[in-house]
């Protein structure tokens, strides 16, 4: 929202001033961040309103004319000008030589200016320069020069009515405050933050019609519309707004359209009440109704859109049709044309969760939705009635042609509060006198009742424009703000020596994440949103995901229920920089099955990827080692790995599950080379999945120490031939159940195949706890693993 | 006989520090000659034992086998002693600065290295660690901090929205209700963890975000403590005393809301392009929690009060890192990861 300060300053006494740095800081500091304090005119330079007394064809260049201008000095001004809009009689913004404009070149942001000189152009002395609104830092229109309104005197210095400061503070941060999306409103903060007084006062006189010109309320639904205010008015007539008022709405960033439209916006500006006008002569009869849509009905928009409207949405109707959707936007059917001569304002109060919803489900934004769906004050209508009518009778002419019409049955009262003002210090921390307080209080419009001076509670009487103060907290926030948050001294709580303890799941993750960097894993996070083309490229059922209804990008519309596809996702881009490479992450993903408290199951698993220019079989045994790794440093010692074929990304031959304590704890396989050449990766590529939660679940915290043995231990390489069919595992595990009594350990050292037969080498580790092994102790477990290889049909070569 | 045991003295004397001396093999080869070859005096000496009378043979018979032993031992420690010089002088000469292959350690992304930090500073400070879950409920995520369905607050978040009507969180104060529930005051809890915001991205914005929310109830706290509390945090982040200003600032959850920003860490307040010539930095919202929070938690607002705060791990990230794009942190992009 942008407020100009001149404005602001119509609120404020005459000799008030403050420097922009103060405005901008100290409404910073009391009230909402100003973003931006942007200077109207500030460089502007010699910069007059002129009257176009002559245009003639330029003698050389059929796309230039010679413009004769009258700036009020005795000598007219010759000015060539190429713009198309300019007629003789029309005012215009004129710039004399040695003045200064905004370069129209540059967005307005960049403030880079140009000065204007006399010369030449094409053989024709051009002294001066016409300016478009952009030129003059108004608007981005440089469509055009600028025409001023008829009535706009002659040598005017626009330079110094243009020159304005204009900050803007950003709509979020008063989302609590609808008072303050307004002038008036701004103003009441200034004037309390500078302890200054508010020059502000209510008329109560009543409007008094001249003419008559029926006019009927009738407001169907009450809920929706709190409060229901109009007018008419008779022999308006359309034409552009004065100077002063056009420059109001460009320099808080509203197009100028015409007198009544104007006057209905700037009254919007300034007291924070949206109208509405529309022609009265458009209305079938004059009777106004204010119900809810029917179903099926659609309303023309001003701005020219047709609008399928929804039950709830609340319509301003005449007996035939709606005319304008209420707190939102006009029809265009009644909109204020050139030629209208009798209109009617509309002053309401709509009810801020319908207002929003009805915005929400036509998706249209605009001021006046943006001030109803923060809660506006009912008792707003008639004080923006009033001066609209004053503001539009000056401006348009005309009378007014009915009484005041005032649709409100069900008056709010005011709150009080009853506020026990030590909760000041209790909740802040700071100690300032009750007649401080009482005066922060009263300086932003509060009636607070003063009881004795010994008493600490005092009531205080909430202004109906104030919606957002209901409860004590809300007061200690105004005395917050307004004393200044610069004056609050840092303090720690006190408190014991109790500490909190360690998040275990936090550590175990750690403790995943420190083992996998030790073993050459980067770590990386990938988003949580993924679509259809991820998952059919890694041959995974997008079913299984939630649907996003508003996704960022049409590709991103679905939450994960795997880490794999984001994992592949980066594969190629960093093909292009590194030869090889591995990295995992630790991550949810989410499925829609629910928990017991009713949210969706959201797992961590931790995902690995290895990428290398090695052959599948190696590739698989290196990430088959690094997991077996991890799960080690995990403490886990119960591991199988099993052959499986149905992880559909993963290679059909080269895919096992891993189990731990027979409970299967995740997958790890080389990648399915279709999956690889649809995610277009020409590198062979591993991958594992651990479900986190299991592992957690399972986890052990440390391993039982076992004394260091002190007797030597003795090694045998046996090479056994088994059958083509016999898996390394079940050779493995024969031996370790051979019986043997001094076996320490079973270690891989090779395998091949040869003929319909393998041969696969081991060495085994022999040792006792409680005595040097004797030959005859080793040839006694040699024998028991001879007889275990021939039950599995084996034998031990020589 | 004396005149040969002294004489034998002599040979084992003088034997020993000849080897002291010698330094090439060609001189020990010398050595070897003079003083165990066939015409050395030691050998003279053994030969002559048996033209000697009777009785003296057993006295200079072991005295000469002694120094043979001795010097026998002395030749075969220096010969080891030369031998070894000798073969550092033909070994290889390494070139040290021809570049190694590195041993390739994996890196820990720079946002966990922050969030562990945080938590490290958390806890010492006495605050519990909490994370959150990734898609949450309306109730939890708006409704249970004072943001009723339809309030035009909720524009303040730009919410993903699921089918089934869960959103990805907003905030991770969609803990905060939780922890209210869960625990008894003094509660000090912090949670981290990934947030989401329906944001188109550029150089500074991102729709998924990490996010510190913390809070502090017990009885008596005030918003001064709130100041105090995250004024040393950040010290203790950023490893220099940082000054904090605080702001009014609107979220519904807290009253009195703040914003808060800290004296400019990369400038110390002289004013550069990261804080736009301000020397602040603005970083967290944050606020006394609001007593309809507090009830929601089954806290009474009566008894205890308490104070909230939120901010983004990536933007500290940034800061410390000097991080010009918000966008590096969910790219997978190694070339990046690999520097921290």
């Amino acid at each position: 929202m942008l407020i100009s300060y001149n404005w602001l300053k119509q609120y404020l006494p005459n000799d008030f001033e403050v420097s922009d740095e103060d405005l901008q800081r100290r409404v910073t500091a009391s009230l909402a961040e100003v973003e931006q304090l942007t200077k109207f005119g500030a460089s502007l330079k010699n910069i007059l309103v002129g009257e176009i007394k002559e245009i003639v064809p330029h003698p050389k260049s059929a796309k230039l004319q010679v413009v004769i201008t009258d700036v009020g000095t005795a000598r007219k001004r010759t000015i060539v000008c190429a713009a198309k809009n300019l007629f003789e009689g029309a005012k215009v913004p004129v710039a004399l030589p040695g003045g200064k404009v905004l370069n129209p070149k540059d967005s307005l942001e960049v403030h880079a200016y140009i000065e204007i000189c006399e010369n030449e152009i094409k053989g024709v002395k051009s002294s001066g320069m016409l300016c478009s609104q952009k030129e003059l830092g108004l608007s981005e229109n440089h469509e055009g020069i600028w025409i001023l309104p008829e009535e706009t005197k002659v040598g005017e210095d626009l330079a110094t009515l243009i020159n304005d400061t204009v900050i803007e503070i950003e709509n979020k941060s008063l989302t609590h405050r609808p008072d303050c999306f307004s002038h008036l409103g701004i103003a009441r903060e200034v004037a309390a933050i500078f302890k200054t007084n508010l020059q502000y006062h209510v008329i109560d006189e009543p409007l008094l019609p001249t003419k008559t010109l029926p006019l009927v309320v009738k407001v169907d639904n009450e809920e929706y519309c709190k409060r229901y205010t109009a007018i008419a008015i008779h022999g308006v007539t359309i034409k552009p707004s004065p100077l002063w008022l056009q420059l109001r709405l460009l320099s808080t960033g509203v197009r100028p359209i015409n007198n009544i439209v104007d006057a209905t916006n700037y009254i919007m500006l300034d007291l924070g009440q949206p109208l509405h006008a529309f022609d009265y002569n458009k209305l079938e009869s004059p009777r106004i109704i204010v119900r809810t849509a029917r179903k099926g009905e659609k309303i023309v928009t001003l701005d020219g859109i047709e609008r399928d409207l929804r039950e709830k949405n609340l319509l301003i109707c005449d007996p035939e049709k709606a005319i304008a959707i209420a707190g939102i936007i006009g029809g265009a059917n009644s909109e204020i044309a050139e030629d209208t001569k009798d209109i009617v304002i509309e002053s309401a109060n709509f009810e801020m969760y319908n207002n929003r919803r009805s915005s929400k489900e036509l998706g249209l934004r605009t001021d006046a939705g943006t001030r109803f769906e923060k809660g506006q004050d009912p008792y707003l209508t008639l004080p923006a009635l009033r001066k609209a009518v004053e503001l539009i009778l000056e401006i348009a002419g005309g009378e007014i042609a009915s009484e005041v019409i005032d649709v409100y049955s069900q008056p709010e009262g005011t709150k009080k509060i009853n506020f026990d003002i030590s909760s000041v210090q209790k909740l802040l921390g700071i100690e300032p006198t009750k007649e401080n307080i009482i005066n922060i209080l009263e300086s932003l419009e509060l009636k607070v009742k003063r009881a004795e001076a010994s008493a600490t509670n005092i009531e205080v009487e909430v202004p109906t424009f104030r919606k957002d103060l209901s409860i004590k907290e809300d007061l200690v926030e105004e005395v917050a703000r307004i004393y200044g948050y610069d004056k609050f001294k840092p303090t720690l709580p006190e408190r014991d020596l109790n500490t909190p303890t360690i998040n275990p799941v936090l550590e175990f993750q750690r403790r995943v994440k420190q083992t996998l960097a030790t073993l050459g894993f980067d770590e990386i996070y990938t988003y949580s949103f993924t679509g259809e083309a991820q998952y059919e490229k890694t041959l995974l059922e997008i079913k299984a995901c939630m649907k996003i209804i508003n996704p960022i990008s049409p590709e991103l519309n679905y939450l994960r229920a795997s880490l794999i596809p984001g994992l592949l996702e980066k594969v190629r881009q960093n093909l292009a920089y590194f030869e090889k490479f591995s990295y995992f992450e630790l991550a949810r993903i989410y499925k829609k099955e629910l928990t017991s408290e009713g949210i969706p199951v959201q797992p961590r698993n931790i995902g690995g990827l290895v990428c290398e220019d090695c052959e599948n079989e190696k590739l698989f045994f290196k990430t088959k080692g690094q997991v077996e790794a991890l799960l080690d440093k995990l403490f886990f010692d119960d591991l199988k790995f099993e052959k499986t074929t149905n992880i559909s990304y993963l290679h059909s031959k080269q895919q096992a599950e891993i189990k731990v304590e027979n409970e299967i704890i995740g997958h790890l396989g080389n990648v399915n080379p279709k999956v690889l050449s649809s995610w277009d990766i020409k590198k062979n590529t591993a991958v594992f999945i651990l479900d986190f939660e299991k592992l957690y679940s399972l986890k052990k915290g440390q391993r039982k120490y076992s004394s260091i043995n002190k007797y030597p231990s003795v090694t045998r390489d046996l090479s056994i031939w088994v059958g083509k069919q016999t898996k390394a595992g079940s050779l493995i595990e024969s031996l370790s159940k051979a019986g043997c009594k001094y076996l320490q350990d079973i270690e891989m050292v090779d395998i091949f195949e040869k003929g319909g037969e393998k041969s696969i080498t081991v060495k085994i580790t022999l040792q006792s706890k409680r005595k040097t092994l004797t030959e005859d102790d080793i040839k006694g477990d040699l024998e028991s693993i001879t007889k275990a290889v021939s039950k599995i049909k084996g034998k031990i070569r020589d | 006989m004396s005149n040969l045991l002294k004489e034998l003295e002599r040979i084992e004397k003088s034997g020993l520090a000849d080897l002291k001396k010698v330094n090439d093999l060609k001189g020990f080869e010398k050595l070897r000659i003079e003083y165990l070859g066939r015409k050395s005096k030691l050998t003279e000496i053994l030969r002559s034992i048996q033209s000697l009378p009777q009785k003296d043979r057993p006295a200079v018979g072991k005295r000469s086998n002694e120094v043979r032993t001795s010097l026998e031992t002395g030749f075969t420690k220096t010969q080891s002693r030369i031998e070894q010089e000798f073969s550092l002088e033909r070994a290889k000469d390494i070139d040290v600065t021809v570049p190694a292959a590195r041993q390739h350690l994996g890196h820990i992304h720079p946002n966990t290295q922050m969030i562990w930090r945080i938590e490290d500073v958390f806890q010492l400070m006495g605050f519990e660690v909490f994370e959150p879950y990734d898609v949450d409920d309306d109730y939890h995520n708006f409704t249970s901090l004072n943001i009723p369905e339809g309030h035009p607050a909720r524009d303040i978040w730009d919410t993903f929205w699921t089918e089934e009507g869960f959103m990805p969180i907003t905030h991770t104060s969609s803990m905060q209700n939780r922890v209210l529930r869960k625990r008894k005051p003094p509660i000090r809890a912090v949670v981290i963890g990934h947030t989401f915001r329906n944001e188109r991205t550029d150089p500074r914005h991102e729709h998924t975000l990490f996010q510190c929310e913390g809070i502090y109830v017990d009885k008596g706290i005030t918003l001064s403590d709130m100041i105090g509390t995250l004024k040393t945090f950040f010290s203790k982040i950023f490893e220099k005393d940082v000054n904090v200003k605080v702001d009014p600032d609107y979220f519904p959850f807290v009253e009195p809301g703040n914003g808060m920003a800290l004296s400019c860490t990369l400038c110390d307040q002289k004013g550069c392009r990261v804080c736009k010539y301000t020397g602040w930095l603005e970083i967290l919202g944050c606020g006394m929690i609001h007593p309809y929070v507090l009830k929601e938690g089954g806290i009474d607002p009566d008894v205890y009060s308490g104070f909230a705060w939120g901010f983004g791990v990536d933007r500290l990230v940034m800061l410390r890192e000097r991080i010009e794009d918000i966008r590096h942190f969910h790219s997978g992009d190694l070339r990046f990861i690999r520097q921290f």
